[in-house]
């Protein structure tokens, strides 16, 4: 089989038209319109926390200023309960807001939907162009042949590039591999503390007990 | 990337339901839809195909397609089921695992530092107002430090990540081989009979090793 008769020919066009290209192009429109909206979500619970943590703080000072009933500091002159809760909760969004919120910019450099998104955007711009050289029905035998394999292999071609470029964009946050980077080293440190201490105890709780086995040259009842 | 959802085949007398590739079974955000399955990961789906039954049937009917033709497409499909798409469904399994197990890890770090980040300002905090939290919030810290450790210990035997690039390096160029194939480009459109099948075998096991056809040159021991 050298060449294709032009009825298989046309068939084997339509068939990677529809389950090649039209696939790819929807999988790549899909995920675009995923990765945008997961990554404007992040952003708007970044900054949400971020704000979060803006007022929290703002208010935390507030108090702090105006002292109400001396509630904050001093001798309190009234009931100080709410105050004082609104004061820890407070105290306890300023402390969790930023952490959560950095957890969300992790999660956004894991996941980098910005670079993937511009990454398959530019793949369905490169995938129109492939797609510009698809055979016509007026073309010649030859012509009709040559402008499938330009087609095919450029569509072919895009799909390759955006792999090998998801590959290269595909890498851990750096911030988590220092993370654990530093609690591994922490894990290592509380491991060798714990074994000095348990060394430390144990000369200290058996030497007591060692001194009256252990009769010292000096114990004239040691005999010997 | 460009993983697809797999749509199971039509089956005769056997209606078909989709498998269940989702672990919340209804509609959510798509940042959801990103995050990693946290408990059972669906095993292979062995009636995936990249053309399914049901879409050559529609697509046979519509185009009105010489039964002449059709037979061979069905012949090229029924040659690479066990040659290629067999190949493809275990690389495309094994990238999806291991992309679930290397975000779930990456997610589970995140929130264990966000931990960290919390218990470390607590701590600071009470070490003026409530010294007596200090140790409580140190042990804590240590239990994160000692978690971290863990995870990273057993992520480490078969590291997830380069797993995952490796397999959806192989399954995306065995998805290409599959339509470079089927629409005989380059180097089937050359070949016949057996010859054609052959090439097939050998191109697709070699993808499956590692070994690709652009990157073997003469002085690789490509060329023949």
């Amino acid at each position: 089989m050298a060449k294709l008769n032009r009825k298989h020919q046309e068939v084997v066009y339509k068939l990677f038209n529809q389950f090649a290209m039209e696939d790819q192009r929807k999988y790549y429109i899909n995920t675009i319109a995923r990765y945008r909206s997961s990554a404007i979500l992040v952003t708007q619970l970044r900054a949400g926390f971020a704000l979060l943590t803006g007022i929290a703080a703002a208010f935390v000072g507030l108090m702090v200023a105006i002292n109400p009933g001396q509630c904050v500091s001093g001798e309190p002159t009234g009931d100080c309960t709410g105050t004082q809760i609104l004061l820890f909760v407070a105290l306890l969004v300023t402390v969790a807001a930023p952490a959560i919120g950095s957890a969300f910019t992790t999660l956004g450099d894991l996941y980098q939907w910005d670079r993937m998104t511009a990454l398959y955007e530019s793949a369905l711009e490169n995938l129109d162009v492939a797609d510009a050289q698809s055979p016509l029905e007026g073309m010649g035998e030859d012509v009709y042949h040559k402008a499938f394999i330009t087609y095919a292999e450029g569509t072919l071609e895009v799909m390759n590039d955006e792999t090998a470029q998801w590959g290269q964009l595909t890498k851990p946050p750096q911030q988590l591999t220092d993370f654990v980077e530093e609690q591994e080293e922490k894990a290592q440190t509380a491991q060798t503390r714990a074994r000095r201490g348990v060394t430390t105890t144990t000369t200290t709780t058996t030497s007591p007990n060692a001194n009256p086995v252990d009769p010292t040259p000096s114990d004239p009842s040691a005999g010997g | 990337m460009s993983a697809q959802a797999p749509i199971p085949p039509s089956m005769p007398g056997k209606e078909f339901t989709a498998p269940k590739q989702s672990q919340y079974n209804g509609r959510r955000h798509p940042l959801l839809k990103e995050l990693p399955f946290f408990t059972t990961f669906p095993p292979v789906d062995l009636s995936f195909s990249l053309i399914s039954e049901t879409q050559l049937n529609e697509f046979f009917e519509r185009e009105k397609v010489d039964p002449k033709i059709q037979a061979e497409l069905r012949t090229d499909l029924q040659y690479m089921e066990h040659e290629l798409l067999r190949l493809f469904r275990d690389r495309d399994h094994k990238a999806k695992l291991n992309q679930n197990r290397y975000r779930l890890y990456q997610i589970l770090y995140i929130w264990l530092a966000a931990l960290a980040g919390v218990f470390g300002a607590v701590q600071a905090l009470s070490i003026d107002s409530n010294p007596g939290l200090v140790p409580f919030f140190a042990f804590l810290e240590t239990v994160i430090a000692a978690f971290v450790a863990y995870l990273a210990t057993v992520s480490g035997r078969e590291p997830p990540m380069p797993q995952w690039l490796v397999n959806r390096r192989a399954s995306e160029q065995l998805r290409r081989e599959f339509f470079r194939y089927l629409a005989h480009l380059p180097p089937y459109d050359r070949l016949d009979g057996y010859r054609r099948k052959l090439t097939l075998s050998q191109r697709s096991a070699d993808i499956n090793r590692g070994v690709y056809p652009q990157d073997v040159t003469p002085a690789n021991g490509g060329g023949a």
